[in-house]
């Protein structure tokens, strides 16, 4: 049944996933307080140009993407601090670029074509290699130390930005510190989720959390649990249906949200009926 | 139980926030001009005007939260730009972005008002703990401190944000609009919170566009017309009401509508128009 854990590619792409469902619903919880479910999406955009940097420069495009990845979430939050008119615009002209930026890349690289972004893109098993699970382990433990660390102090800007700001917290360097955070979880994604779903694995599960958590705290521990389980799952299900990883591990998430979805509203039909009788 | 003789001496108070020739406004337009204010410790100030006056960009210059154009701002002796004690001053604000997406129990939304107390990321020791706690208790929410804010009515979740201003033991507390969409009963509780606090010694400065229940708590009174602080003294009373058509009950209250209410005794012996100058009374011991 479990053949698959022969193979050394199946054992890492797991590693891989068992530490994106563990760091993304962390970073998503804020994203999700803060309404900017969005931004992974974005900074997956950004690092697609820094995929195709590493490719064209035969560097290793794990950290070329993490590198440009980092530059975008902090060059997006300074634009977002400096004010909000133009912000939207700014955001985009970034998020188009990052992919526009990485087609024409690759497409000078030798032998480069479009068509080998799509392991990037969408995710796919085979490809995680030992270099990057250290490089996903050490960014796993960062983005721990932050989510979790300062979980009081993202909570409080995620929370009330304004009242932050008054209490004299140091808020445009949380936002950055978030931000930045937001880039690596979108790298360590990229293997097993891809750059165009990474998102989904930092808000779907915490979006299904939230229907039934009752505290921010019971949000994030559901949510990594949901989180662990769909993306070491889908992994596993991806192998034996031959499915792209990615989109495999997301459809799982939605079914949670949509099965969690199902049983919330249940139990609120319950509720009122023994309420009214 | 025999008194013991009482002596009045005036003293010279230094106010806690200090407003000279302040204009306030947003993106380098003032909304509020040349405004001279102050306050001092024990003060139960409110701030009253119609939307738009001005009133909310007073306390929100105060709190760092608008611009500072011209003149001064001092918080407790100091230049605001210098002034990095923030917790200090405990800010109620109006739009309560309190219930977001995320299920967050009273407790969790009232620990952040503790944050700024601290040294950056420090954990939470007994007695911070044991301020939250007490916060909590002091706005009457301890039987719903596990619960969700989501699942509290509208005055419950002013009251949690209240209570996440008073965890970090604040000397001032900067309430904005406190009952504004808030029902009757939910007032009525707000007002007796807010009494008890001032019977405690909290400063409190507030902005309302009405009083109502929190008239009996206020010290002073403040009026902000059209960008300006047209009236500073004592509490001033509601005539609106009483006048045969003119007196629309719920009407927006102007200094027109005001009076001063000579009834109202100002227990800290405020004398209006002359900030500076106080009374306190001095009890012998033998």
């Amino acid at each position: 049944m479990l053949d698959f854990l022969d193979f050394d590619f199946m054992q890492r792409a797991l590693i891989a996933a068992f530490l994106v469902g563990l760091t993304a619903p962390t970073v998503g919880v804020y994203l999700v307080q803060r309404r900017l479910a969005l931004i992974g999406d974005g900074l997956g955009h950004v690092a697609l140009a820094g995929v195709a940097i590493g490719v064209l420069t035969s560097q290793a495009p794990v950290l070329t993407a993490l590198a440009v990845a980092v530059l975008g979430a902090l060059a997006i939050e300074l634009i977002r601090a400096r004010g909000r008119t133009s912000g939207d615009i700014a955001l985009a002209i970034l998020f188009y670029g990052g992919i526009a930026g990485g087609v024409v890349i690759i497409s000078q690289a030798p032998g480069g074509t479009p068509g080998n972004l799509n392991a990037y893109l969408f995710g796919a098993i085979t490809t995680t290699t030992t270099s990057d699970l250290v490089v996903f382990g050490v960014l796993c433990v960062l983005v721990l130390a932050v989510t979790l660390g300062l979980a009081r102090y993202l909570f409080a800007v995620s929370n009330d930005e304004e009242y932050a700001q008054a209490s004299g917290l140091p808020v445009l360097r949380l936002n950055v510190l978030l931000a930045v955070v937001t880039a690596m979880t979108v790298v360590v994604s990229m293997r097993v989720i891809g750059l165009l779903l990474n998102s989904a694995l930092m808000i779907l599960p915490i979006a299904s959390a939230q229907l039934v958590a009752r505290s921010f705290r019971q949000t994030v521990l559901l949510g990594v649990l949901i989180g662990v389980l769909v993306s070491v799952f889908g992994v596993s299900l991806s192998y034996y249906s031959d499915t792209p990883s990615g989109g495999t591990i997301v459809l799982l998430a939605i079914a949670v949200f949509v099965l969690f979805s199902v049983l919330e509203a249940a139990r609120s039909v319950i509720r009122r009926r023994s309420l009214s009788t | 139980m025999q008194l013991e003789p009482v002596q009045l001496e005036p003293v010279q108070l230094e106010p806690v926030v200090g407003l000279r020739g302040a204009s306030i406004g947003y993106d380098q337009r003032p909304v509020l001009r040349e405004a001279d204010f102050s306050l001092f410790t024990g003060d139960a100030v409110a701030v009253l005007g119609s939307n738009g006056a001005g009133k909310s960009t007073l306390i929100r210059g105060i709190l760092g939260l608008a611009e500072v154009l011209d003149g001064t701002v001092e918080l407790f002796g100091r230049p605001q730009a210098s002034f990095r004690k923030w917790h200090r001053l405990g800010y109620v604000p109006q739009s309560h972005t309190v219930v977001s997406g995320i299920p967050s129990t009273v407790t969790e939304v009232v620990s952040s008002g503790r944050l700024a107390r601290k040294g950056f990321a420090r954990p939470f020791s007994p007695s911070d703990r044991a301020a939250i706690r007490a916060a909590i208790a002091t706005v009457r929410l301890t039987d719903r401190a596990g619960d969700s804010v989501a699942t509290l009515s509208g005055g419950q979740q002013r009251r949690v944000l209240i209570a996440r201003a008073l965890a970090g033991e604040p000397d001032i507390l900067v309430l904005d609009e406190p009952t504004a969409g808030v029902d009757t009963e939910s007032r009525a509780v707000l007002a007796e919170t807010l009494a008890a606090l001032v019977s405690g010694g909290t400063t409190v400065l507030l902005v309302t566009h009405e009083l109502g229940e929190l008239r009996r708590l206020i010290t002073r009174t403040v009026v902000v017309e059209a960008g300006r602080i047209s009236y500073d003294g004592m509490p001033l009373q509601e005539r609106a009401h009483s006048g045969g058509d003119h007196g629309r009950p719920g009407a927006d209250a102007t200094v027109q509508e005001f009076e001063p209410d000579c009834e109202h005794q100002d227990p800290h012996g405020a004398h209006p128009g002359r900030p500076g100058m106080r009374w306190s009374i001095t009890t012998e011991k033998r």
